[in-house]
């Protein structure tokens, strides 16, 4: 018993030291001697100096994993092995601990080797403006909206869509290029006539619901009438449908008695859902649009139940569009104002429909009348009974577009001053040079490749086309060019690296922060040459970060880090949850984003991802949660008790449903989640053709019991021991991420208490529920930051970490630790290290 | 301000834009390149079709060998082209080694770890191959299709099936809309306007190309390698302007059907695409495809709530295998759909499209992660010579698919030796 503990214990340091300099300097992985030792018992035998069976001898194999040839022979006795295609059932058996130990260590050694082999020495490749930057980037330069759907899809490593290897460029994407640059500047410089189109302004009085109800009533009233008729003449089935068309003018009546409904409109009223929509019309112009709404709640105590569900999308479309959430604080008394903006684009529906949302998942569904409003009465008696509180709406108002941001580029700025009407070619060069010089990220394009623009220019001209439409031919070539399409860092001739200027770190770093170009401000400091100031670049990354522009990076990262886009594959009306709807998990994710952005905001310790003693919450999120006193759409830092579950990333509901498939948790999901995230310790991907364990009657076990076969096999278990127990701590939690006392079996038969009891993967920390683990975890704080630096410099830099890096990465948490973790300081750390500042 | 034809000069802009898609390109008629080739044989096609994991373990692969095998009950839909395909039972891509790639190295056969200095290097696919000889022709030497990343799951890195000669994934067109546009999209224009957008698409592509030499001049060995696949692209558009300029005098093929509007269900994606294929086809726009067709959808639409991996790990009681089971029904029954298609194209020999074509079929994963012996079927004749209609079982994890990906290229006239890891053209099949 003592020495296997011990065993495992040696296991780890041989695989953390499996590294050793090879002839020449190179470090190189090296299989363990647990292995040699491994094969040396098993194999050597028939793989050896006596005999050679199927022509392999195993005690002269390179132990120094020095190419891929090498690599592959290892790779083929693991393959083997996984299989248990050996050793043969007439000799020796290793024993399941002994070969799952085996396993383990040269699954580790290979897949080292298999790094530092790939490792591309530190060189950061060109990277081209995936859709975010260049949407970013038009939106800076032009101050108009792009929609990038008919770019390529971007090509990712590691869940990054920032790292240049990946970003290949075919034929589609230059036609792609060109087409929708020829976009950008139809909206930013007009097309034709260059007719202003229309802004929309105006205000909807709901209680125009109520007339459109009064008129209803005698329709209803004939139809009860019809039904009579029919029914004496013996058409039983018509009783039913007439009772329900009576139900309805009852309610009709009702309503109509409401004193709400007399300057506004009442969501819903029984078995009566009006939802009041607004629609822009395709005509109007494209921008952003500001929506106010008037509202309140009517009945219920104050309470935070209430929510107006803004569904942007066509008539009874099945996916909406974008779905907004508000949460309904004023009342009918007291009424409040729902102010938001959206984005007209031409591309998506510009209809927005109003309706109430409660937490309880919400059964009143639609059902079309001719009038625009919609009424449901399948389910009546359940809806007669609803005593919820209703969203009350005194009248929605729709304005723009607003009055876009101008940039550089705009027609305002470029073509200041110049009448163009009367444009010399000399002046149209110049246009274009300063359009060529600020699209190219204030370089100057080389007079060769302007010479070949004017030729497209004068082309254009000599064909009928005006000055305007002839600059914008040329401008598409400009944007589709691989100097603005590139963040295009020259090299010289046998130079191997070098320091970036001022100019192209402000470009890394704005592309990092702000996913677009420099603003004017940090150009300034950088052709002031005092960007490299250590002290300067502190001031612009603080700034950066407190600018609104940093939502992007925080979003963005955050969800390509923690996989949030798993969320897009749960179906909320699939998870069983009467809790879980659209609205959690949207609002989930952002609180993933708050919960990120008050740490870099507010540059507090990183490691409160492991565990926090606060949350950041909005009303919705806090009443999922069953935290009392949050209201308001506002995320804001909401204390928790100590030992609360919920503090650290794992007691998220986004973390704790995207790991599972929203109606069964995932144990092993979870577990290799904390591996891969948290402990920086990823698992290997389970082996290919491994053949499926035997699961006969999964449906009335319970979870633990299920998964003990992974223990059962030495294949599984080398690496389901480190994964799995940490998947148990967290079974309290239920698929969507509400706490739970006990679960039923996959049928439903049984009822299980959950045992959340295990050992840390170190196989030595022991513990007995999930908040002792998430103690533990939090001791993890080097191995945490070690893997949330990586993620962070392979974003930000574009390329992949790899073992050249080791020594910065190392010096960078070291440093971070010294400064309390905080998170602000490793952006500080990742910015100042050698490999951002130099090509 | 404005000239008297600012709306005319409006609509060729449009077309211009418009995806360089290069509307004078439009200029040949159904079968021009036919007419213009110059060999009487009918041309040769390959359509390359996969998913993302795998199939139904037990009942996909069909019992028994040879022309008596008994039809699966996955692939029944097929049985009315039952002398028209065979399926192939136990090929493999023996370097493969992860078990969520339904089709990284499906066509490349790769083994992606292999290259010193990279984490992570695929090599040219089998359509790309087969475009330099059969695409030599046509307006597209080959057309990528894929669906929606969020659609794709279960297929691995890249964008499409395909990999170009360095090693970088191809973009994979991943709407139909944006395809029909791009075969039939822009505006009729006359001659002369044809003639003059001809130039000045000539004039861009040497402006953007003058940028990218510029940018060639001082630059680093690995970002060398970028610049040189926008080279690539750029000449990929001269070859279709040369091209174009030839068939200047011709009429523009004529859209088969109206431009395909909203969203759309998996099947009628699938359907849509086909559709086009085969358009494509009917124009000779195209004689080279390859398609990564949407997964995750079908479960929705066939009314299961489960997820495209949970197929793959299912016991054989479970809805999410009966979820699989539907799923590769209806997938073959699109098939089924294709072939019927292709069967009422003529060639002008009056042989059939599908006679002369070649359509492969499957995945890299079996099941459950398994690389080994991958569900792979192929349709067609390529121009005659095969033995189809049967079931043809080689030796189980030994033989490698490339070498069915060689067989097809020597079918079709590419006098290849070696493809990937192929150990020799494929027996059987290949008569």
């Amino acid at each position: 018993m003592l020495i296997r503990i011990v065993l495992v214990f040696l296991l780890f340091v041989g695989v953390a030291s499996s590294v050793e300099v090879a002839e020449g300097g190179v470090r190189v992985a090296k299989v363990s001697e647990e292995v040699t030792g491994f094969l040396k018992e098993y194999c050597v035998r028939c793989h050896g100096p006596k005999k050679q069976k199927g022509k392999l001898r195993f005690d002269t194999m390179p132990t120094m994993i020095a190419d891929a040839a090498i690599a592959q022979r290892w790779q083929d006795i693991l393959d083997v092995l996984n299989l248990s295609e050996m050793p043969p059932e007439d000799v020796k058996q290793p024993t399941k601990a002994d070969l799952s130990n085996m396993l383990e260590t040269l699954t580790g050694n290979l897949r080292e080797a298999k790094k530092r082999l790939a490792d591309s020495g530190g060189r950061v490749i060109l990277r081209r403006l995936n859709r975010r930057e260049y949407r970013r980037t038009i939106e800076a330069l032009f101050g108009v909206p792009v929609d990038v759907s008919i770019l390529p899809d971007d090509g990712r490593v590691d869940g990054f869509d920032t790292l240049g290897q990946a970003h290949g460029f075919s034929s589609l994407h230059l036609e792609r290029y060109l087409s929708i640059g020829r976009k950008v500047l139809d909206k930013a410089y007009g097309v034709g006539k260059g007719r202003a189109a229309r802004g929309y302004k105006k205000r909807v009085e709901t209680e125009g619901a109520s007339k459109r109800i009064e008129r209803e009533i005698p329709r209803l009233e004939k139809k009860i009438a019809n039904a009579t008729k029919l029914i004496e003449g013996g058409r039983k089935q018509h009783v039913e449908r007439r009772e329900i068309t009576r139900t309805e003018v009852k309610l009709s009546r009702d309503y109509l008695g409401r004193e709400e409904a007399q300057d506004g409109v009442l969501l819903p009223f029984y078995g009566l859902n009006l939802i009041p929509h607004v629609q822009v019309g395709k005509k109007a112009a494209t921008g952003k649009y500001r929506v106010r709404v008037r509202c309140g709640r009517v009945g219920g105590k104050a309470s935070n139940v209430v929510h107006m569900r803004v569904v942007r999308g066509e008539f009874r479309a099945k996916v909406p569009d974008e779905v907004f959430y508000f949460q309904i604080t004023g009342t009918r008394e007291k009424p409040q104002v729902v102010e938001f903006t959206f984005d007209v684009d031409n591309i998506r529906s510009d209809r927005l429909a109003f309706e109430r949302r409660t937490i309880a998942r919400e059964k009143l569904g639609r059902f079309a009348d001719t009038r625009g409003y919609f009424f449901k009465y399948k389910d009546v008696a359940y809806l007669l009974e609803d005593r919820r509180p209703n969203l009350w709406i005194d009248w929605i108002e729709v304005e723009g577009p607003l009055a876009g941001r101008s940039g550089p580029l705009s027609a305002g700025e470029l073509f200041k001053g110049r009448d163009l009407s009367k444009l010399s070619d000399k002046d149209a060069r110049s246009i274009i040079e300063r359009f060529a010089y600020v699209a190219f990220r204030r370089s100057n394009a080389d007079a060769g490749y302007v010479g070949k623009l004017m030729k497209v220019y004068g082309e254009a001209r000599g064909h009928g086309a005006d000055v305007r439409e002839a600059m914008k031919d040329v401008m598409m070539v400009v944007l589709a060019s691989p100097r603005f399409l590139y963040l295009y860092e020259p090299l010289g001739e046998g130079e191997k690296s070098r320091r970036l200027t001022d100019r192209e770190l402000a470009i890394r770093l704005s592309y990092f922060l702000w996913s677009g170009p420099p603003d004017e401000a940090l150009y300034r400091v950088a052709e002031a040459g005092k960007l490299r100031d250590a002290e300067v670049l502190r001031g612009q990354v603080d700034r950066m970060i407190a600018s609104p522009r940093a939502d992007l990076f925080i979003k963005t990262f955050a969800t390509q880090w923690l996989e949030l886009d798993r969320l897009d594959g749960i179906d909320p009306s699939a998870t069983g949850s009467k809790f879980y709807d659209e609205a959690v998990r949207e609002d989930s994710r952002r609180e993933v984003y708050a919960f990120f952005g008050t740490l870099l905001r507010e540059n507090l310790a990183a490691t409160n991802m492991l565990d926090s003693e606060f949350a950041v919450l909005n009303g919705l999120m806090a009443d999922f949660y069953g935290i009392a006193g949050v209201r308001g759409d506002r995320f804001r830092k909401v204390k928790l008790g100590t030992g609360s579950a919920r503090g650290g990333l794992l007691g998220q509901s986004a973390i704790l449903t995207l790991t599972g498939t929203g109606k069964r948790t995932s144990p092993v999901e979870r577990g290799v989640f904390v591996l891969r995230k948290l402990l920086h310790r990823p698992p290997p991907p389970a082996p290919a053709n491994v053949p499926m364990l035997d699961e006969k009657s999964v449906g009335t076990r319970s979870i633990r019991e299920t998964l003990s076969i992974h223990m059962s096999k030495a294949q599984c278990s080398s690496c389901h021991r480190r994964i799995d127990p940490l998947g148990f701590s967290m079974e309290h939690f239920d698929p969507v991420g509400l706490w739970r006392e006990s679960v039923l079996s996959e049928d439903g038969s049984k009822r299980f208490s959950i045992d959340s009891s295990g050992v840390m993967p170190d196989g030595r920390r022991k513990f007995g529920s999930f908040v002792e683990m998430k103690g533990h975890l939090a001791k993890e704080r080097e191995a945490f930051m070690t893997g949330l630096t990586e993620a962070m410099m392979t974003y930000g830099l574009g390329r992949t970490i790899g073992f050249t890096d080791q020594d910065v990465v190392e010096g960078i948490v070291r440093e971070t630790a010294k400064k309390g973790y905080r998170l602000r300081e490793l952006v500080h750390r990742i910015v100042g290290s050698r490999p951002f500042m130099t090509k | 301000m404005q000239k008297e034809d600012s709306v005319s000069r409006r609509v060729m802009l449009r077309g211009m834009g418009a995806a360089m898609c290069l509307p004078m390109l439009e200029t040949f008629g159904p079968s021009t390149a036919l007419a213009m080739s110059k060999t009487v044989e009918s041309p040769r096609r390959m359509i390359f079709l996969s998913y993302g994991w795998g199939v139904s373990r037990k009942d996909w692969f069909p019992e028994g060998e040879g022309a008596g095998y008994k039809m699966s009950r996955c692939l029944k839909p097929m049985e009315r082209h039952r002398k028209d395909f065979s399926v192939l039972s136990n090929l493999s891509n023996k370097r493969a080694t992860q078990g969520h790639w339904g089709c990284t190295t499906w066509l490349t056969s790769a083994d992606v770890n292999g290259t010193p200095g990279k984490q992570f290097h695929n090599t040219v696919s089998v359509d790309q191959i087969a475009a330099r000889k059969l695409g030599a022709e046509t307006r597209f030497e080959s057309l990528e299709l894929a669906a929606s990343k969020e659609d794709s799951k279960g297929t691995g890195p890249g964008l499409s099936l395909s990999w170009s000669e360095t090693g970088n994934s191809i973009a994979g067109e991943t709407s139909p809309v944006g395809l029909y546009d791009r075969l039939f999209g822009a505006a009729e224009v006359s001659l002369e306007e044809r003639k003059y957008q001809l130039k000045h698409n000539r004039s861009v592509l040497d402006a953007v190309l003058s940028d990218a030499k510029a940018m060639n001049r001082k630059i680093s060995k690995g970002d060398r390698e970028k610049v040189e696949e926008y080279f690539q692209s750029v000449r990929s558009i001269e070859t279709r302007l040369n091209k174009a300029e030839q068939w200047l005098d011709r009429p523009k093929p004529k859209a088969p059907f109206e431009r395909p509007k909203g969203k759309m269900k998996t099947s009628e994606e699938i359907k849509l695409m086909y559709d086009l294929m085969a358009a494509a086809i009917e124009t000779d726009q195209c004689r080279v495809f390859t398609y990564r067709q949407p997964g995750e959808g079908w479960f929705g639409e066939l009314g299961y709530k489960v997820e495209g991996h949970k197929t793959t790990h299912c016991t054989l009681e479970s809805e999410a295998y009966r979820a699989s089971i539907a799923k590769d029904q209806k997938q073959a029954e699109m098939l089924a759909y294709l072939i019927d298609r292709l069967k009422g194209l003529k060639d002008p020999d009056g042989s059939t499209v599908f006679h002369n074509s070649l359509i492969a079929y499957g995945s890299g994963i079996r099941t459950n992660h398994d690389l080994r012996d991958t569900p792979t079927l192929v349709a067609g004749h390529g121009g005659g010579g095969m033995n189809q209609g049967r079931h043809f079982v080689y030796e189980s994890n030994q033989t490698p698919l490339a070498n069915l990906w060689l067989g097809m290229l020597n079918q079709v006239g590419v006098k290849a030796k070696r493809f990937a890891d192929s150990e020799g053209r494929l027996g059987g099949l290949f008569g």
